[in-house]
């Protein structure tokens, strides 16, 4: 098995993995998607009844939003995470939440206002950020505020889309397009669409791969005349994070979360023996 | 010609019909000619009495002739202006006394009747001396939302801000949003009670109208003449038949049989037979049965010796038949009774006007004749131009009418009871205000009218915003909807674009409950003289010989004279209404069949726009579109111009109307994208020259010319083919693609989709309520929405949808859902439901109060229950409730006061707190503290709960494809494509071919190029963007023109064979939810009477076992299964019975000794149980009250 890197930024990689089957393409795409830990917002805690500013005015707590609705956006933004944190249930503490597996934000914003993100303030020892300051959560009317303390905690896909790390994850087999010079397919055009990299010429076929994404190809699919050869031993992969971590730490956690899947499986199955 | 619908609607309400007839109806001071002004001038007292007046009973008043006018004055034989009755603006008397104007929403949130002050301005004259005019107060009337009355309207809400210290300065939307108003707010609807009720426009045969037809009657065809004659509130059916034999007679309401129709058109004054017969005969052929009528009259077995020959013998013949053997007097009074009030009302009620029921009723039976001689056709009862619509005016008049006239009769009673010599009459202490007021509220509460109809005010539908238009623009028939009635149920031609073809109920009301199209105008009715007037200036002659080939003019039905160019008659009418000389609610027809020219301008007819259309070109151009478009010329000047023409179904028979004025090539010859009508505009209108017209491609804004299809016979041009449909199905993308019952389903079911149904919902108090959180715009809308601006109040979602089977969970319309989707909100929704206390007053000044019941209480709970409450009792906002949790802590006072009140010391108050019901929880919303009508305290209180989507949850798109959540799957093991999009449903591929909804498979793709395009796809029917362009679309972003996808098994890994198709398309969510559906009990509360297990959700009922549930469990032997279910689960009782041969009695146990007992014989010993269900001993009960003495003779098993 190999795997080459074939584009990358920091939330986005393409990555071909050779002399694997589906199972295992699959086992890793679903590892991707499901069993990266990150930083969500957990606990929402809503202050009720008057709110002060320093200059003694009144503001009213109740909010535009349904406090439910309010918690389930702030439970969405993405924050920079730490691997290095605990599960809270796994932690020192014993499940009680403490600095090693708890971030503790607070939100205090008077209106008339936008409440963004950024206004999420990492309070207590780890400093976490939202990946991005501007998400608009809520938009406060005249005479009202919010104050709001909240709890991220490490958790994963698998109990709940919040811990999702991972988007668009997905694979294709390596395929290729072969198109037979003199049939009636255009293509030059194809050829001129593309990066020269997918393209191979023989003297009476010019073949195509698919291996980066071009759209020139997609009418080929339909086109009778054309050959796809797919080989299910060879995947191209490719996802995007939402910023907390970075797409090459999601790929370097699941490749090592893998085996320690599949070694707790042996050993549950060693044991019951 | 959007710029025509564009300006509609941006000046006019969607549900404006109903606004407008209520303004019509509503008495104000600067519109003296109103519908309830007319009412309040016709009104007759007494029979005596002319209208308009009451003379006080002389014998009363002490000699005194006191005569009370309130009808406007009159002058000339005319009304003069000043108006009589008007209309205050909507106020409350609280309790204190003071009087306030009150806002839509302080009416609905207090539990208030929006209702305003009706003033009547009375004038009386004693013993011919007129005394200085009193103005009183005679009742209140409920307001219509938006109507010019009401506090919402322009002028009256910047006034009601100005005195309530709001934003004077601010933007109308502000202002709005001030008094708690939704700006988008169509209104048309009234609040009672605190509830919004809408008037439900009612569908009615054309009164005073003669239709002809065909009834099999004795194993016979016959011909049948009807009319329903309608004059004031007063309704009457008068037929005419022509028996086999020849016969002709007339069946008269409220007289039994029938009358030979000659002999009736001789009392009524028309003797000679000569004059009877020119009356009838219009060709040779009817003579024989004509002569034979009239010679049948002579026949002495009508009136010894002679027969019927004059209106005296004609009399003597009723009088005889129908008061024979009563005094001369009341012999006289009935007949004239049935001459005057029961014949054909609308043609008057005084013995002067019985000549003209004699011609018409010649007339009726020519058209009779006409119809058996086959010159004239039956007429279609189902066709709209026999047919008129009573709106929310209409049936207000019909309760003010009764309510005035029973205030009236009262104040006389009044007046002259209290008579009192000094002091005189005295008005203001005699009125009695709530009689006016109560009759009409009752009406408009429950619902049923004073005619026996129910159902006419309904409680308005808020599910969602469409749903809530929908129900202001239904119309309904009265027919009833157990009969078949199937012509009447059918689509008829003549409701294209009137009537929305596919919005309808499915079941027995189908057909039957229609909704209106998009656009449409019910005339209000004028005065017929200006009509009679131009005729009368045109040559329309009175009188004319017998088989003349004149054509017949007929206005409103009654006929009015002969014309020698019917068809130059008609195009003079219609050339004098586009000049704007006739009003625009004249509507003109000549039926070329049978030479006759029918003249309207009455209440009722349904009518639609259309453009005119002279010398194969319109007649409006670009310069007065653009005008119109931007405001500066309206619609109602465009058709005083007669650019625009409002046509009924009648004057529609005459025309010639083009759907499209140009042919569009498919594609633009210029940009070459593929064209559809919404992207070409035409740019000259008017000014064509040839067979061409220009048009011009908004993509590119290049110009060319294309095909006229408009030619010369033509005379008009539809605006757009896409208002035939109503608010609801316009909703629908692409329903031509469709078939036509889905499109029906679907318009049922986008009624039922949640969404935002109003802007201000959270200060509204509906007793249910359902919010969808993340509502967005279709990403395929209709152009209709932004007339609708439905994308301010959607009702739905853009799904992510992929077309397979998945693991069997999506069988039979299930739907697959992706569980990651639903953590990020999708369909996600809230549920609210008000409860709401009051502490009410009781005679004897007791009253209820809000607190935490203490101990002494009688049915106080334990502490724990009262602990989310505060101090004055009621529960605090935010807190978790659910069920059967308080929340109101109340206490009344003891029920019965006198009763025992030393003996059990002092009497307790109870318990009587508001809890929760018992299968719902949820977070407290809102708490509306506010005193009712009668000062005393109420409180309002909003539970909130979370509706995340779960097995079987309910959803749609707008195509009739629903379904139920059959699976929701974690997104890893779904299938997804090669750019990692995973689904967000999955519905099932048979979904499909059987049902012919292409529209949702277009929808798909349409949503598919639009999300990648950044804008809305438009899915107008007839003139959206065709499946070529979508196609392209798919191709230019990178998708298979197929729209398939490559996928991959999320489980296995593997690619799939096939490819799946895939794409974006809105889906709706249902309110009927699982949440508060399920239901299950083992044991639970049991009814009173019968110790049955209770029925219903509600009660926490059992599940009936029922008969055919029984007839499984005898087939099966199963015995003891059967009494477990229907005795021990259910009512099984153990009743101790008198083992005495001879007694057989119920036996009493007495608890305190422990010993058994028959009261009956004093046995003590030979007493056994009997197990029996609790129903047996309640009919043994039942029967020893009537005195039947049910004895149970107990012996050993053999």
């Amino acid at each position: 098995m190999t795997l080459t890197i074939m584009e990358q930024s920091d939330n986005y990689i393409r990555f071909k993995v050779t002399d694997i089957t589906p199972a295992e393409a699959n086992a890793l795409r679903r590892t991707i998607i499901s069993d990266i830990p990150k930083l969500a917002i957990d606990k929402v805690t809503f202050h009720h009844g008057q709110i002060r500013d320093e200059e003694g005015n009144e503001y009213d707590s109740s909010l535009p939003l349904f406090d439910e609705v309010v918690a389930q956006r702030l439970s969405m933004i993405p924050i920079k995470s730490d691997l290095k944190m605990n599960f809270k249930d796994n932690c020192t503490c014993g499940g009680k939440g403490c600095s090693l597996c708890t971030a503790t934000f607070s939100i205090n914003k008077l209106g008339p206002a936008t409440l963004y993100s950024g206004d999420l303030i990492s309070v207590g020892g780890t400093v976490s950020k939202p990946t991005d300051a501007e998400i608009p959560i809520l938009k406060l009317g005249p005479k009202q505020a919010i104050l709001v303390s909240a709890e991220a905690v490490l958790g994963t896909a698998a109990s709940h889309a919040k811990w999702q790390v991972a988007t668009g994850v997905s694979y294709k087999y390596s395929r290729k397009f072969i198109v037979q010079k003199k049939s009636s397919i255009d293509y030059e055009k194809i050829k001129q669409q593309c990066p020269s990299s997918v393209v191979s010429e023989s003297n009476s076929t010019v073949t195509f791969t698919d291996d980066v994404p071009c759209h020139a190809l997609t009418p080929l699919f339909e086109n009778k005349e054309c050959k796809i050869e797919e080989d299910s031993s060879s995947y191209i992969f490719q996802f995007e994070t939402d910023g907390s971590l970075s797409a090459l730490d999601v790929l370097d956690y699941a490749l090592k979360r893998l085996p320690q899947r599949l070694n707790t499986l042996l050993e549950s199955l060693v044991d019951s023996e | 010609m959007k710029e025509i619908v564009n300006a509609f609607f941006k000046t006019e309400s969607i549900v404006n019909h109903q606004i407008e007839s209520f303004n019509y109806f509503v008495a104000t001071k600067n519109n003296p000619n109103s519908v309830m002004q007319q009412v309040v001038d016709e009104t007759k007292v007494t029979d005596e009495d002319e209208p308009g007046m009451m003379t006080l009973d002389k014998t009363k008043t002490g000699g005194r002739d006191i005569k009370i006018y309130f009808s406007r004055k009159k002058g000339n034989g005319k009304n003069q202006s000043e108006a009589s009755i008007w209309v205050e603006r909507p106020e409350i008397k609280e309790a204190s006394g003071a009087s306030n104007q009150i806002t839509p929403n302080e009416a609905r949130l207090r539990d208030l009747h929006y209702l305003a002050p009706v003033n009547l301005k009375v004038r009386i004259f004693e013993d011919g001396v007129e005394k200085e005019p009193e103005t009183i107060k005679i009742g209140d009337l409920p307001v219509m939302i938006r109507s010019k009355v009401c506090t919402l309207h322009e002028s009256n809400l910047d006034s009601y801000i100005e005195k309530n210290s709001g934003p004077v300065n601010g933007t109308r939307k502000e202002k709005l949003q001030y008094v708690g108003e939704d700006p988008d707010d169509a209104g048309g609807y009234f609040i009672i009670g605190g509830g919004e009720r809408a008037i439900v426009s009612l569908e009615d045969l054309a009164p005073n109208k003669i239709l002809v037809e065909h009834e099999e009657k004795y194993d016979a065809m016959l011909e049948v003449a009807k009319v329903f004659s309608q004059k004031g509130g007063f309704r009457a059916l008068t037929s005419m038949e022509k028996q086999a034999d020849g016969g002709i007679s007339v069946t008269i309401p409220s007289v039994a049989g029938t009358i030979p129709l000659v002999i009736l058109m001789k009392a009524l004054g028309l003797e000679k037979d000569v004059r009877i017969h020119d009356s009838i005969a219009s060709v040779r052929g009817m003579e024989p049965i004509i002569y034979s009528n009239i010679e049948d009259a002579h026949d002495p077995k009508y009136l010894p010796p002679s027969g019927v020959n004059t209106t005296v013998d004609a009399i003597s013949y009723l009088e005889k038949r129908f008061a024979a053997g009563q005094a001369k007097e009341f012999r006289e009074k009935k007949v004239s009774q049935m001459l005057d009030k029961s014949l054909l009302p609308h043609l008057g009620d005084m013995p002067e006007d019985r000549m003209k029921k004699a011609v018409y009723l010649g007339r009726m039976a020519r058209s009779l004749l006409e119809l058996h001689l086959g010159i004239r056709k039956e007429d279609d009862k189902d066709h709209l131009s026999n047919k008129r619509i009573k709106l929310t005016g209409d049936l207000m008049e019909e309760l003010f009418r009764a309510a005035f006239q029973s205030v009236m009769k009262d104040l006389k009673y009044q007046l002259e009871r209290t008579f009192n010599r000094k002091k005189g009459i005295r008005l203001r202490p005699a009125i009695r205000q709530d009689l006016l007021t109560q009759k009409i509220l009752h009406a408009m509460s429950t619902g049923s009218w004073n005619s026996g109809r129910t159902g006419i005010s309904q409680l308005l539908d808020r599910v969602s915003n469409v749903s809530t238009l929908s129900h202001l623009r239904r119309i309904i028939s009265p027919l009833t909807r157990s009969q078949p009635h199937f012509e009447a149920r059918d689509l008829h031609p003549t409701q294209w674009g009137r009537i929305c073809p596919n919005e309808t109920p499915e079941g027995q009301n189908c057909g039957l409950v229609k909704n209106a199209a998009l656009l449409i105008n019910v005339t209000e009715g004028i005065d017929e003289a200006p009509v009679l007037q131009l005729l009368a200036a045109n040559n329309l002659m009175e009188e004319a010989e017998i088989g003349n080939k004149l054509g017949r003019v007929y206005v409103n039905g009654d006929f009015v004279g002969y014309h020698e160019s019917p068809a130059n008659l008609t195009a003079l009418i219609r050339k004098e209404r586009r000049s704007g000389r006739l009003s625009s609610e004249v509507n003109v027809k000549h039926d070329t069949e049978t030479n006759e020219v029918i003249i309207n301008c009455d209440r009722g007819r349904l009518r639609r726009p259309l453009l005119t259309v002279k010398d194969a070109d319109v007649t409006v151009d670009k310069e007065t579109l653009k005008k119109i478009d931007s405001g500066e010329f309206t619609i109602n000047e465009a058709v005083d111009h007669g650019y625009i023409e409002w046509i009924d179904a009648e004057e529609e028979e005459n025309l010639l109307i083009a759907i499209y004025a140009y042919e569009i090539p498919d594609k633009c010859p210029n940009c070459s994208t593929y064209l559809h009508r919404n992207i070409v505009g035409w740019v000259n209108p008017g000014k064509t020259e040839g067979n061409t017209v220009q048009i011009e491609c908004s993509e590119c804004g290049s110009m060319f010319a294309s095909k006229k299809l408009l030619n010369k016979d033509h005379t008009h041009l539809e605006i757009d083919p896409s208002l035939i449909l109503g608010v609801v199905a316009s909703v629908i993308p692409y329903p031509e693609h469709n078939s036509s019952p889905r499109i029906t389903m679907a318009a049922a079911m986008t009624k039922q989709s949640i969404g935002l149904y109003a802007s201000n919902f959270r200060i509204r108090s509906d007793t249910r309520g359902h919010l969808l959180h993340y509502p967005q715009a279709p990403l395929v809308k209709t152009r209709v929405m932004d007339y609708i601006k439905y994308d301010r109040k959607p009702a739905g979602q853009n799904f992510v949808v992929a077309i397979l089977s998945y693991q069997g969970y999506n069988i039979q319309d299930a739907i697959v859902f992706n569980k990651a989707a639903i953590e990020r909100g999708l369909g996600r929704s809230s549920f609210f439901r008000t409860y709401s206390a009051e502490e009410r007053r009781y005679p004897g000044g007791q009253e209820d109060k809000f607190e935490i019941p203490t101990h002494d209480v009688l049915g106080a709970r334990a502490e724990e229950y009262y602990k989310n409450l505060d101090e004055e009792g009621i529960i605090y906002p935010e807190s978790y409730v659910q069920g059967s949790d308080v929340l109101v802590g109340k206490t009344s006072p003891p029920r019965f006061l006198e009763e025992g009140g030393d003996k059990l010391g002092p009497q307790r108050r109870r318990e009587s707190s508001i809890t929760m019901r018992p299968n719902e929880q949820g977070y407290i919303d809102n708490v509306i503290l506010t005193v009712s009508e009668s000062n005393s305290k109420v409180v309002k209180i909003k539970v909130r709960s979370e509706r995340i989507p779960e097995l079987g949850d309910k959803f749609a798109s707008r195509h009739g494809q629903k379904g139920v959540i059959g699976a929701v799957v974690p997104q890893e093991d779904l299938p997804f494509t090669e750019d990692g999009i995973i689904p967000d449903i999955i519905i099932n591929p048979h979904a499909i071919p059987s049902r012919m909804t292409v529209g949702h498979i277009l929808e798909m793709i349409g949503g598919k190029v639009a999300s990648m395009k950044g804008s809305t796809i438009d899915g107008t029917i007839f003139s959206g963007e065709p499946e070529r362009g979508l196609r392209d679309g798919l191709e230019k972003y990178g998708f298979r023109r197929s729209s398939t996808e490559v996928m991959y098994d999320g489980i296995l890994g593997t690619k799939f064979k096939a490819d799946i198709f895939t794409g974006v398309i809105y889906y709706q969510k249902l309110h009927h939810m699982v949440a508060g559906k399920f239901h299950a009990r083992s044991r639970g509360p049991v009814q009173i009477l019968t110790r049955q297990p209770t029925e219903g959700r509600s009660r926490q009922g059992g599940l009936r076992f029922g008969e055919m549930e029984r007839d499984t469990l005898i087939a099966h032997g199963a015995a003891m299964v059967i009494k477990d279910r229907l005795l021990d689960q259910s009512d099984g009782t153990i009743l101790y019975i008198c083992g005495n041969p001879k007694c057989g009695h119920l036996a009493i146990y007495d608890r305190r000794k422990g010993t058994l007992k028959c009261p009956v014989c004093g046995n003590t010993g030979n007493i056994h149980p009997v197990e029996t269900s609790y129903a047996f001993k309640l009919m043994r009960d039942e029967l020893s009250s009537m005195g039947v003495m049910m004895r149970l003779i107990l012996g050993d098993l053999k």
